[in-house]
């Protein structure tokens, strides 16, 4: 479980994703070669673009080190200027009345 | 001599006898002018004082004052015309010095200093009406669109609970296990209908969706454009909350205004919450101060 550890990290919304400052990345996290830190539904991505390192940890949450301001875009979506961080990738979720469950919003 | 109270003075032995019947006549008039003046004066008087209203006087005794003042005036004004007497008419006054003049404007003047003072308002009357005005905001605020809401949450949440002691299913209701949910065939038909509508309707047109098809209420709406909205009728004793919400950073066209605004959405939220801002924050795994704070920084 990721900690936050300062009152107020940043938060930034960009379509069904919540990006979020977190003091650090896990040591436990692998590193991933890849700039596309969500998928969609209908194949569109969520791209950083500019210097960085994308991480998963074993329960599947991506997570990413922004080692200068950087840009988040998607087909759909503006884009985003983010600024140098760690931050972990939070999907917007959904209720399901008739299951009884939550569900991730995938777009 | 023929002395009168104006400063004129003439010399009576120096005029014939026509000369002096014309100039006794014009005395009789000055002297018939002044008392008349006078009369005037004691009117304007007795109007600053509050003896007698202006409708008074206009409807009844000014009147008569008025009458006989025009129509002496008039025949005076004749007879001297006719005389050649060196009484001037002015200002449809007949005077012959400096202070008959006075005597003539004096009643006017007199008039603008004794406006009455009606602009004093009574303190205790003021009261009166401002505390009338602040109970008529209060009662307005009663009747706001927020607070009908709210009445009305609350007596259906009390119908509601009624309902379900009488049925016995509050226990039963609260205890369903996530991915377990127990309904009867009826229930599960209108489920199947609702879920498919929302499918379909509710994604191409949220507005549609929630006003005629499927006849939510509206229980919450922030200023951020986020509603709450509650339906009761799928599943007995269980509500179901759906939220709507823009997404910022997927502009749509509007088709009425022209403008460029977020694309619409609606989603369902668990049962428990009851705003619309925290159904944002609940969505995005956030407290709904965090939530506050993204407004800044949404695309």
């Amino acid at each position: 479980m990721i900690s936050w550890p300062w009152k107020k990290p940043k938060l930034y919304r960009h379509g069904d994703l919540l990006i979020r400052q977190v003091k650090k990345i896990p040591e436990s996290a692998t590193r991933l070669s890849t700039n596309i830190v969500a998928h969609g539904e209908n194949g569109h991505t969520h791209k950083l673009h500019g210097s960085h390192q994308v991480f998963e940890t074993s329960d599947k949450q991506i997570l990413f080190e922004a080692k200068q301001d950087l840009s988040l875009k998607h087909q759909e979506h503006n884009t985003l200027k983010i600024k140098k961080g760690n931050y972990v990738v939070v999907h917007e979720r959904q209720y399901n009345p008739f299951n009884n469950i939550e569900e991730d919003v995938l777009d | 001599m023929v002395t009168t109270s104006s400063s004129l003075i003439i010399e009576a032995e120096a005029l014939d006898e026509r000369d002096k019947e014309n100039v006794a006549i014009g005395y009789a008039l000055q002297a018939e002018t002044k008392r008349i003046n006078e009369l005037t004066k004691e009117r304007f008087d007795a109007i600053g004082r509050g003896d007698i209203s202006v409708e008074l006087c206009n409807s009844t005794v000014c009147d008569t004052n008025y009458s006989y003042y025009s129509s002496a005036l008039q025949a005076a004004h004749a007879k001297i015309y006719a005389t050649g007497s060196q009484v001037t008419y002015q200002s449809n006054q007949y005077v012959n010095d400096k202070d008959t003049l006075n005597d003539v404007f004096l009643p006017i003047t007199n008039l603008f200093d004794r406006i009455p003072d009606f602009l004093k308002v009574d303190p205790v009357l003021i009261g009166f009406f401002v505390a009338i005005f602040i109970t008529s905001i209060y009662i307005g605020r009663q009747f706001s669109h927020k607070k009908r809401i709210a009445r009305r949450n609350r007596r259906d949440w009390r119908r509601k609970l009624k309902e379900l002691i009488a049925q016995n299913t509050w226990r039963h209701r609260s205890n369903d296990e996530p991915g377990i949910l127990r309904v009867t065939p009826e229930e599960y038909r209108r489920m199947q209908e609702f879920e498919r509508s929302f499918v379909t309707v509710g994604k191409s047109d949220p507005e549609y969706f929630l006003h005629v098809t499927s006849g939510a209420k509206l229980i919450d709406a922030s200023r951020r454009g986020n509603e709450l909205y509650s339906i009761n009728t799928i599943i007995h004793g269980r509500s179901l909350k759906i939220l709507k919400y823009r997404d910022p950073s997927t502009k749509v066209q509007d088709p009425i205004t022209g403008e460029w605004v977020g694309q619409l959405y609606i989603s369902f939220v668990p049962e428990h919450i009851n705003k619309a801002d925290h159904g944002m924050a609940w969505k995005f795994r956030l407290t709904p101060g965090e939530y506050r704070r993204t407004k800044r920084h949404e695309a």
